[in-house]
């Protein structure tokens, strides 16, 4: 299983606001760096790869301001470097079906949130989260 | 709906100032006389005041230095255009007891209208410029370094001498017409031979000007060039737009960026629409841009073989389309330079994020294959055909003009980007989520301030592109002289209003002017040989010595392609467009890259992140466009 395959499998079984804040940072640092190698591939898709990669960066920048987002472990080097996605792992509609389980994920954990830092937090990574979705799926097929 | 430029109001003035001299000597009444000669009175006066601007900001200096004979002459030649207005209002005034029916022949109508339009050019040229209450002039547009440039100043001088001698002509035939008359006009003839007297004399001094002869043709392509500065309304997007809306679209939103640039350079403290996803997002747009451009480019000089177009261009829009992929690969290591970091407002809020994205869905929409394009996977469409593109000559050059305002606007709008960036970095208002650094524990304040050797690499990047993006309009500018695009105003504003001119404009300093950004004249190289031999026969045209910068280039081109032909092995790919996919436009050997404009790129390649130890995370090594091809 690949890192978007655990990532979207851990997503998807989190638990409680703090879990989800984290698996959700970790999923954003994935695809930032997926879209930035996808930038080097085909020509068409550039554009939506340099803007999704940009979207995720606001998440996670989002989601760090978040109180309820659990303390890092002291020995843990730190998201950007924890996540070292596989270079071969671009592909878009694996990369979008990520994208929009976050979007749910943290819709979801957004209503729940009662402190208004988090609330704000969840909406605006959910909302970057959608936008990554919406650049990099395929219409679904009639 | 094209807008009226101060050419036509000039030409439209000289038109009807020359049937109004071939009516004035018709026989007519003294009262209608007396209308013409006071409408041509005004006239003199409407000249008269655009002499006053063009010595406006030069205050004494031209009374305590021989190196402003050029204003001297004006201020003199103003001053015998006033003597000769109050001779005309004088020899005006003698036929006005005289009661007359309206004039069956349209002369004072046609002055009237030449003094209209006269008025409406200067009205034209003030809007250009604002003035404090000291009446010293700010400029107000990109345009006003233009129209104060020494090059528009000669021409527009010129200009001034012609429709002086014309009204000399004129103010002839009404004096002929005066002295045919059977009425008792008083002192009419002796007014009018003085009022001719000084319209010669301020002829003379404009024509006796150092700068008379100094007027190249760029000048008056400029002076007649030169539009009202309003912000053109914003083109929304509709789909699908044929190729010539998707070319004047992008025009329209370049010119908007323009603006913006010039409005919003040095904001950035004191604004909170400035914010670090704004940043992110324009310096996204604008590597995404550059790579539209570079396919578009290498699609037009493909395309340039089968026309009937100047071969010499293709090999200018390869070098363009070379600097349009650095230009990509310096705005990819800004994102990466700006990693986490951000600002203390957030949102896409900042100005010309509308207008680069329409620009940018436009420069999409004619790059590939599909009028619906956007930047979402699911209007992904391979790169339109280049004879579809570009199936004549004129819609080459329409496409190219469009992709030569883009960069301009892009490369002004990075230079006030840089301007706030460092603005903001030096204020140290940048800031990282702590709980982002490694083995940090969560404090109540969740942001911290950005490391400063952080924000040094990401200056450091900002100027490096923002160099790139300049480097790929002034590679865009040969390029549009040799097809004679109509964006060759561009080239010819860049060289009248660059660095080391005696630009008579006060306030804002051209460094602070993002508005024609010059080429890092630092990074300049040696000449070319073509360029020398001109430089050895004292060719000072800037129009030709820029074209033989180019040629130098192209040769230098075709140099390096018959290089990399011989060492290839035979079943290796031979057209140009595959040799351009197989080599390494950015590597430090292509002959291209340290040629035309400048190497400007190259020398800030060093700096980086992806060479420096402090890269946050750079791009690829090899260019984008490389491998994905």
């Amino acid at each position: 299983m690949n890192q978007i395959s655990t990532a979207h499998q851990q997503l998807k079984q989190a638990d409680g606001l703090g879990q989800v804040l984290a698996l959700s940072l970790q999923a954003f640092g994935l695809l930032e760096g997926a879209c930035q190698d996808g930038q080097d591939g085909s020509r068409e898709l550039f554009a939506a790869y340099a803007f999704a990669a940009s979207a995720a960066t606001e998440a996670q920048i989002a989601i760090a301001a978040a109180p309820s987002l659990s303390d890092p472990d002291p020995a843990w080097p730190g998201p950007a470097q924890s996540v070292q996605h596989d270079k071969k792992e671009t592909d878009p509609d694996a990369l979008a079906g990520l994208a929009a389980l976050l979007h749910a994920r943290l819709t979801d954990a957004g209503r729940q949130a009662r402190d208004a830092d988090d609330h704000a937090a969840c909406a605006e990574a959910a909302q970057q989260a959608h936008l990554i979705s919406r650049l990099l799926a395929l219409p679904p097929r009639p | 709906m094209t807008t009226a430029t101060l050419g036509d109001l000039l030409l439209t003035a000289a038109d009807h100032l020359t049937t109004a001299t071939q009516r004035s000597r018709h026989q007519r009444e003294p009262g209608h006389l007396a209308s013409a000669i006071s409408e041509t009175a005004r006239a003199v006066g409407a000249l008269r005041r655009y002499l006053t601007n063009v010595i406006t900001d030069s205050g004494i200096q031209p009374y305590l230095s021989t190196g402003n004979a050029t204003i001297y002459a004006a201020i003199h030649a103003r001053e015998a255009l006033q003597t000769a207005a109050e001779h005309l209002i004088t020899a005006g005034k003698a036929f006005h007891h005289l009661k007359t029916t309206p004039d069956p022949d349209p002369l004072t109508p046609d002055i009237a209208t030449a003094t209209g339009h006269l008025t409406a050019g200067h009205d034209l040229l003030r809007t250009h410029f604002t003035a404090d209450i000291d009446g010293i002039r700010t400029p107000a547009s990109r345009w006003s370094a233009v129209i104060t440039s020494p090059p528009v100043t000669s021409a527009l001088l010129q200009e001034i001498s012609r429709q002086t001698a014309q009204l000399w002509q004129l103010t002839a035939g009404l004096s002929q017409a005066v002295t045919g008359t059977s009425a008792l006009y008083g002192i009419a003839p002796n007014e009018l031979d003085h009022a001719k007297h000084w319209l010669r004399r301020a002829q003379d001094l404009l024509d006796q000007a150092p700068s008379h002869n100094q007027a190249h043709f760029h000048g008056h392509l400029l002076l007649h060039a030169v539009p009202v500065n309003r912000m053109p309304a914003p083109q929304p997007l509709t789909a699908p737009e044929p190729l010539t809306d998707l070319c004047h679209g992008i025009t329209v939103s370049a010119g908007r960026l323009h603006a913006i640039a010039r409005a919003s350079a040095g904001l950035a403290l004191s604004s909170p629409l400035f914010t670090a996803e704004s940043w992110r997002w324009t310096v996204n747009a604008r590597a995404v841009a550059a790579d539209l451009s570079e396919i578009l480019l290498r699609s037009l000089a493909q395309r340039v073989q089968a026309l009937p177009v100047d071969p010499f261009a293709r090999r200018l829009l390869t070098a363009a389309a070379e600097a349009a992929a650095n230009t990509c690969e310096r705005w990819r290591h800004v994102t990466a330079a700006w990693g986490k970091m951000t600002t203390s407002t957030t949102g896409l809020t900042a100005p010309g994020v509308a207008d680069s994205t329409d620009l940018l869905i436009r420069l999409g929409r004619l790059a590939f294959d599909n009028q619906h394009w956007t930047p979402a996977r699911e209007r992904q469409a391979p790169v339109r055909d280049p004879a579809g593109l570009a199936p004549g000559p004129a819609q080459l050059v329409t496409v190219f003009a469009a992709v030569h305002q883009a960069a301009d606007a892009l490369a002004s709008l990075a230079a006030a980007d840089e301007q706030n960036v460092a603005a903001v970095i030096a204020a140290r208002q940048i800031y990282l989520p702590v709980r982002l650094l490694s083995g940090r524990k969560y404090t109540p304040r969740p942001y911290g301030r950005a490391p400063v050797k952080d924000t040094a690499v990401l200056l450091k990047t900002y100027t490096s592109a923002a160099a790139a993006s300049t480097e790929l309009a002034v590679a865009l500018d040969a390029a549009s002289l040799v097809l004679d695009a109509p964006s060759k105003l561009i080239a010819t504003a860049r060289i009248a209003t660059r660095h080391g001119q005696d630009i008579t404009e006060t306030g804002q300093a051209p460094e602070l002017n993002p508005a024609w950004p010059p080429p890092p004249a630092r990074y300049r190289l040696p000449r070319g040989p073509v360029e020398q031999q001109l430089h050895q026969l004292n060719i000072d045209n800037d129009i030709l010595l820029l074209r033989a910068q180019a040629i130098d280039t192209a040769a230098q081109h075709l140099i390096a392609e018959a290089q990399t032909e011989t060492s290839q092995p035979k079943n290796t790919p031979s057209s140009s467009a595959e040799l351009q996919r197989k080599k390494k436009p950015n590597s430090r050997q292509t002959p291209a890259a340290q040629s035309f404009p400048s190497s400007a790129g190259q020398q800030a390649s060093s700096r980086s992140p992806a060479a420096s130890s402090q890269a946050p995370r750079a791009p690829a090594a090899h260019r984008p466009a490389q491998a994905r091809r």
